[in-house]
């Protein structure tokens, strides 16, 4: 164990040291003032392990070093402790206040000395184990954000939003429709503008998570009919519906949009996170189409890709805000 | 007894062995420096002339004597010392050190009693070696 000792008493400091290396710990650094020790802390390539303090000293006390060792990244958590003369108890407090660990009384007892700094090296190892477990956690935590990252592209299934399937469901579903519901089915998409700035501002987590907040905004429009939705990837989610749905209504978007201005999402680093959304043209299969049902499907979806978002009033825009407020 | 075979604080011989014999006659070399001018100090606070900085001096070396001794041995001289510390440090804590001044004479002249009797049982110990 590395360990630094001050005190202003050169005698105490060369019996500290001796005491200490008579008990094993031979890597003992002493400081007789506390400017003299901050100097040495700095300047330390590895890091003290342990910091016994002398409280009463001139120029800069136990307890003011012990707060200035504490302000340092590299002792923020380095077991301090006190050495105390009897009188002196009564700043024990406020050593502790400051970030002292434990305090040996003077005049200290070598057996004492050298049982509070056993318990001192089994706490840097308990440390060292909690920061082992942390670290560990941390890279795990890495490793699975790096795999479970998606390609843009990617169409990811949704969880837990009502009427959200995955596509091949959503595809499944129309070609075993009848025949005379085939024609009665329409297929809306919708995009997020600029995603692929999105994508990259976000964790997988996080985009994952924004991605069912906008899905459930346009489940909650479509809720009253029947319907059902996927996750296309790139942003978009294409929704299977009748077209005689009332949802299909011209102030769809501006009422998907409101809720999810609604919902004031933000990004992880605090930054809000604005996302616009676009409607491409709903796709109906004509009638006498003799081709595949699920044309409509991605017929919605390449109108999505090149819709432009309609152009808002100021007015409109105060309105939606105010009646979120509201 | 104030010297190192008092048997009221003494360590016992495993712990006394530990301790680096190199340290005490530096500690007793200490002591035999500090005390011309502990006594003149001490004379100064009888005649009522001490300044602060002697009060603030006589506290440090009390101190320093306190924060040693009992591990080298004088557990006795140890805990004079660290009454004398407490006083002082009482006394200069306080704008007007008022009736405390007699009690810091009759602490500082406890200590340098003190400090004379282990030096010279010391000298005697060196001498019948």
């Amino acid at each position: 164990m590395k360990i630094l000792a001050v005190d202003d008493d050169p005698l105490l400091l060369e019996l500290l040291e001796t005491t200490l290396e008579s008990s094993g710990y031979e890597n003992v650094s002493l400081a007789s003032s506390g400017p003299e020790a901050l100097r040495l802390l700095d300047s330390a390539l590895k890091p003290y392990q342990c910091i016994l303090l002398d409280i009463q000293m001139p120029e800069m006390d136990g307890i003011e070093l012990c707060a200035r060792i504490r302000r340092m990244d590299a002792y923020r958590d380095v077991p301090i402790l006190m050495i105390t003369a009897m009188t002196e108890r009564s700043f024990v407090e406020r050593a502790f206040t400051a970030g002292a660990n434990d305090y040996i009384s003077k005049p200290f007892d070598p057996f004492e000395l050298t049982t509070r700094l056993r318990l001192a090296g089994e706490r840097i190892e308990q440390q060292r184990a909690v920061s082992d477990k942390v670290f560990a956690i941390q890279s795990m935590k890495q490793e699975l954000e790096r795999t479970s990252r998606f390609a843009p592209d990617q169409p990811i299934q949704i969880e837990d939003v009502s009427g959200v399937v995955d596509q091949v469901m959503l595809e499944n579903h129309l070609l075993r429709l009848p025949r005379a519901d085939q024609y009665q089915a329409a297929a809306v998409a919708f995009r997020i503008e600029e995603f692929d700035y999105v994508y990259a501002m976000s964790r997988p987590s996080e985009l994952f998570l924004l991605l069912t907040d906008v899905a459930e905004c346009i489940s909650e429009q479509f809720k009253h009919g029947e319907f059902l939705m996927s996750y296309a990837g790139s942003g978009s989610f294409v929704c299977l519906t009748q077209r005689t749905s009332p949802a299909l209504d011209p102030q769809l978007l501006t009422r998907i949009q409101d809720s999810i201005d609604g919902l004031e999402l933000e990004y992880e680093n605090g930054r809000p996170c604005n996302i616009s959304l676009v409607m491409g043209k709903p796709a109906s299969k004509p009638l006498f189409f003799g081709g595949q049902p699920t044309t409509i499907i991605y017929e919605a979806l390449e109108s999505a890709r090149v819709a432009t978002r309609p152009k808002r009033s100021f007015l409109s825009v105060v309105h939606s805000r105010a009646a979120n407020v509201g | 007894m104030l010297a190192e075979n008092d048997a009221s604080g003494m360590m016992d011989g495993t712990e006394m062995s530990k301790l680096p014999a190199l340290l005490r006659p530096k500690f007793i070399r200490r002591l035999a420096d500090g005390r011309e001018r502990m006594e003149t100090q001490l004379h100064r606070l009888r005649d009522g002339s001490a300044e602060a900085s002697d009060l603030r001096e006589l506290q440090g070396e009390a101190h320093r004597i306190a924060g040693i001794a009992g591990a080298l041995g004088y557990p006795a001289l140890g805990n004079i010392a660290a009454r004398t510390d407490s006083i002082l440090g009482r006394m200069l804590a306080e704008k007007d050190p008022g009736p405390d001044v007699t009690d810091a004479v009759r602490h500082v002249d406890v200590l340098n009693r003190a400090i004379s009797t282990v030096l010279r049982t010391t000298q005697a110990v060196k001498q019948s070696a």
